[in-house]
């Protein structure tokens, strides 16, 4: 199962985004948990992730948050699937990013 | 609007990266952020024995009919603050140091232990065996942050010092090992406050609280009781919002530094004097914020959310798109959430509706600071937590004026008028755009 973490100031915008990237992931059948989570919390909860995933509005943080996690893919959610709650489009590229990890090993 | 965006990503971007890993900032950012939970709950016991249990307060003089003495029930919540407000400064050192240390992922707990033990250690020294409380709560912030960050760091960084650690037999528990590990710098830190204390005891007898509160407390009353420096705050962070970013969050370091002892001076005295009129702080950045530039998130975007909803009947509507974001928005938006209106309309790099959204806030929070000044609306101080929905919101952290609820509205309608040009201006290029 993939674990997916997603970061944003207080972890209650990217909360409402959990909920329907869970619906999208359950839809086709994806095995994953996704989780919503403070930026404050990063070092506590992060390192155990296979996907980092954050809110466009803390973008800034990335290379932060590459460093304190180390190995595991970080990527921002694009600005209109976050606004718009694209819980599919988002799921996809998860999907989509962790295949090409997976590759390139 | 390309080069606007690199411009960004090369200014902006790490401007914005740089303030949000300053270890200090974030230490004091965070340990603001855990003290929350018993700011709440002092800030709604306040409340409930101003606006409730009070013969004068808005239900209590009601209750008072059926019930005269029911101020007598106030004892039962009363001493709350004896466990929060009362004594805030010594959370605060402790997780200061906690914080910083967790950065470096040193022994963080101890290192918050030694800050606690140094806090007292410079203390105001016990006369006759009573140690004054003045230091402890909102007077003694300063000192606190100082001595956490301080602790917090030097003890990490002379845990790191091999020539400091006591070397015990492999056969010893592991645990044990720990505390050994750390004995020599918690010793060193502790003996060094010792001495410090002993030293400012000449300059000031009464210890170093007394020389930083008079040292910082004349400046920081000033850009602490300006309604100018939330409006600075504000504007910077409407503008980052405009590019993207978490505006908010990104100038949260230096609100909280300039006004977290402000905010507990606040509630303090609201629970010491049954009302929020007269606070010694009215414009602060929670005050005038968190009332007035914040309904629906910041910008004011519930307001933008009704304006779309409103205009969307209209038959000269051609926005499905901003409809259909609108309809998602609103329910979050009650909760003070507003993601979804800002990256989905969205307002992000959107040159008509970033200029509303910039202006709301700033006359919000001005015509809010205007009823506070007028003595119309109380300032709302207290901390009912900020997804709170508005104007309950402001009514509750007003300690239940009348002014303030009617203020919010106001202000609400106010913004509404400020988005509805703007939006009919994005109505129209939309069309020509279909057409």
């Amino acid at each position: 199962m993939k674990k997916i973490i997603l970061f944003c100031a207080a972890g209650m915008s990217t909360s409402m985004l959990v909920k329907k990237m869970q619906a999208a992931a359950d839809e086709i059948e994806y095995d994953c948990s996704v989780e919503a989570h403070s930026i404050s919390e990063v070092l506590k909860v992060g390192q155990d992730a296979d996907m980092i995933l954050l809110g466009p509005q803390i973008k800034f943080n990335k290379k932060d948050v590459e460093s304190k996690c180390p190995g595991i893919p970080v990527e921002v959610i694009n600005m209109r699937d976050y606004g718009t709650l694209n819980g599919k489009n988002v799921v996809n590229h998860v999907i989509e990013v962790l295949k090409n990890k997976e590759e390139a090993k | 609007m390309k080069k606007f965006e690199e411009w960004m990503e090369k200014y902006l971007l790490p401007l914005a990266n740089k303030l949000n890993t300053i270890k200090g900032l974030i230490a004091v950012r965070d340990s603001f952020l855990q003290i929350f939970p018993l700011t709440l709950v002092a800030s709604i016991a306040t409340m409930i024995n101003v606006v409730f249990l009070s013969p004068t307060g808005f239900i209590g003089q009601y209750l008072a009919k059926i019930w005269p003495n029911i101020d007598s029930a106030q004892v039962l919540l009363s001493r709350v603050s004896s466990g929060s407000l009362d004594v805030m400064a010594l959370f605060i050192v402790f997780l200061i140091a906690k914080n910083m240390c967790d950065q470096y992922r040193g022994d963080s707990t101890k290192a918050g232990m030694t800050a606690l033990a140094a806090f007292f250690i410079l203390y105001v020294p016990a006369i006759d065996g009573s140690l004054t409380t003045t230091y402890f709560g909102a007077n003694g912030i300063f000192v606190s942050i100082i001595v956490g960050l301080l602790v917090g760091f030097s003890f990490y960084q002379l845990t790191q010092i091999d020539a400091l650690k006591i070397k015990l037999p492999d056969n010893v528990p592991p645990e044990v090992m720990k505390s050994f590990l750390v004995a020599l710098p918690t010793g060193i830190l502790v003996v060094s406050a010792s001495i410090l204390s002993w030293l400012i005891s000449y300059i000031n007898p009464d210890g170093i609280n007394a020389i930083i509160y008079s040292m910082l407390q004349a400046p920081f009353a000033q850009i602490g009781t300006s309604p100018i420096t939330p409006m600075i705050l504000i504007t910077v962070a409407v503008i980052l919002w405009v590019f993207g970013i978490h505006g908010t969050n990104t100038v949260s370091p230096i609100y909280l530094s300039i006004y977290s002892a402000i905010n507990i001076a606040n509630i303090d005295y609201v629970s010491k004097a049954g009302t929020a009129f007269g606070a010694p702080y009215p414009y602060s950045w929670f005050s005038l914020f968190e009332n007035y530039g914040c309904i629906g998130g910041t910008g004011n975007t519930l307001a933008l959310v009704c304006v779309i909803l409103l205009l969307s009947k209209r038959k000269t509507w051609k926005r499905a798109d901003y409809t259909q974001i609108a309809k998602l928005s609103f329910i979050p938006g009650l909760f003070c959430i507003n993601e979804p209106v800002i990256f989905g309309l969205p307002i992000v790099l959107n040159p008509i509706l970033a200029i509303p959204f910039i202006l709301s806030p700033i006359v919000s929070m001005g015509l809010g600071a205007l009823m506070i000044k007028i003595g119309f609306a109380a300032p709302g101080v207290l901390d009912v937590g900020w997804t709170t929905p508005q104007p309950l919101k402001t009514f509750l952290q007003s300690s239940g004026s009348w002014g303030a609820l009617v203020s919010v509205i106001v202000v609400f309608i106010v913004s509404m008028l400020i988005y509805l040009p703007f939006v009919i201006m994005a109505n129209k290029q939309g069309s020509e755009e279909t057409e």
